[in-house]
């Protein structure tokens, strides 16, 4: 009983502390506290959602109410690598983070993107289209001004934004494994039981009739009853064939993009 | 018997080459492993430095920027030269990080001088855009500084992990000590986390 309280406590602490992060319920506009109304949403969606389209770069907008424990600054890059915003390959993902608390407005860029839109660039677009409204505390409209700005540039360097630098490596404890499969299904075989095909009784190595190369030929075996089984003597090893490949992904979620803290705030 | 299956006759020495195999690949595993963990550490903290390195960089070209923009005595720009000369001097691991810290905090108390003294700059755009790429600046350093730590505690936990650490000292793979005395005491600051600027 003791050992099953100690459990949902641990399950209790770790849903707690992956709390902190919001999930997102949309892979273009996660308005949590509701900042845009019905129109302004779709827009922006459009935008987004055409941004993705044409270039493959993934620019997401969060309205979070606040960012606290963390300051913005911090939670900017967590969300972006915990939503893992961009593509795997490219990193070519945006986070443009707004807190409502702090009246904060926060854009990661992932490693991708940071080559067209550096700080000092994003920096002077948040100064220009955002910065006005927020003074005029027309928060959503700046968004809109900024979000419709960048994806224009993101646009308009389509060709450096979809060119990502695959890195491809085999992880060499991957070769262990195989090679350690290999010998599984290699002892598996050599101890695999055949059986009679007339009344099903386990049969017996009874030897083998050269035909030439090693593996040629025919294996000989026995069954209690005296039938006779010729199994061509390579077709044993046939069963070793190649491994298919692991299927991987799922449709609707963000790519796998990483960010290194790189941005500006204001 | 010359006819006999060559697995079925030879089974017991199959088991026993196969083990051996495993063996031996478990100890090649175990050493790229080792090698994959130390390299990943060595590339963390390429990553740090050279966003300390940017850092420097843009310390010399937010200083020019001032000292052409306005009149200001040497006494205002010495201490945050200083740290960057002792940072480009600093040799070693746990030296370049204390003073590439030291270094960001030497830039933010002179930006936020001169945010008191010189307000003017404020609107000019070209100190504007240095202290926005300085401040994504120190937020990579805090980012990369937090993975290069993470990199160091992995490898150190694979170097500890029984029974590897029978064969990480006769591969010659020791514990990375600087992380647990000093690394992650040392907090790097960051340029305007959360203010609003005024």
């Amino acid at each position: 009983m003791k050992k099953i309280l100690l459990l949902l406590f641990l399950i209790l602490i770790i849903n707690v502390t992956a709390q902190e992060l919001p999930n997102y319920y949309d892979k273009y506009l996660n308005d949590f506290p509701k900042l845009f109304n019905s129109n302004e949403t779709q827009e922006l969606r459009n935008t987004l959602i055409e941004t993705e389209r044409a270039t493959s770069a993934e620019v997401v907008i969060a309205i979070v109410n606040t960012t606290s424990p963390s300051t913005p600054q911090e939670y900017r890059t967590k969300l972006f690598n915990f939503w893992q915003i961009g593509k795997k390959e490219k990193d070519n993902g945006l986070l443009i983070l707004y807190s409502l608390q702090e009246n904060r407005i926060e854009v990661e860029t992932g490693y991708g993107l940071e080559g067209i839109l550096p700080d000092s660039k994003l920096g002077r677009l948040l100064d220009e289209y955002y910065v006005p409204y927020r003074n005029k505390n027309q928060v959503s409209q700046g968004i809109i001004l900024f979000t419709q700005e960048v994806t224009k540039i993101i646009n308009e360097n389509k060709e450096e934004v979809l060119a990502g630098n695959v890195e491809k490596s085999i992880d060499p404890s991957l070769i262990v494994l195989i090679l350690f499969l290999i010998f599984i299904i290699l002892i598996f075989l050599s101890k695999k039981k055949i059986k009679c095909e007339k009344d099903g009784l386990p049969m017996k190595y009874a030897g083998k009739v050269a035909g030439g190369g090693i593996m040629a030929g025919y294996l000989i075996y026995k069954c209690q009853n005296g039938h006779i089984h010729k199994i061509e003597s390579s077709s044993r090893h046939s069963i070793i064939g190649g491994f298919s490949g692991f299927g991987g992904g799922f449709s609707g979620g963000f790519g796998g993009g990483a960010s290194g803290g790189g941005g500006v705030g204001r | 018997m010359k006819t006999e299956n060559f697995f079925s006759k030879n089974k017991t020495l199959l088991i026993i080459i196969g083990i051996i195999l495993i063996i031996i690949f478990s100890f090649i595993g175990m050493y790229n492993r080792f090698i994959t963990l130390d390299q990943d550490v060595n590339s963390k903290w390429s990553e740090v430095e050279n966003q300390y390195q940017r850092q420097a960089d843009l310390i010399g070209n937010i200083v020019s920027v001032v000292s052409s923009s306005v009149k200001v005595e040497t006494n205002f720009v010495k201490d945050v030269i200083a740290q960057r000369t002792n940072w480009q001097a600093a040799n070693n691991v746990a030296d370049k990080d204390k003073a590439g810290v030291q270094m960001s905090n030497g830039a933010i108390t002179f930006v936020n001088a001169v945010a008191e003294n010189y307000p003017q700059l404020q609107a000019n755009k070209q100190y504007v855009s240095l202290t926005d790429e300085l401040s994504g600046t120190q937020n990579r350093i805090t980012v990369s500084r937090g993975r290069y730590i993470e990199s160091i505690q992995k490898y150190n936990t694979a170097v500890k992990r029984f029974p590897a650490n029978l064969f990480a000292s006769l591969f010659g793979f020791a514990q990375k000590d600087y992380y647990k005395t000093e690394l992650a005491n040392l907090k790097t600051p960051q340029l305007g986390t959360g203010q609003l600027p005024q």
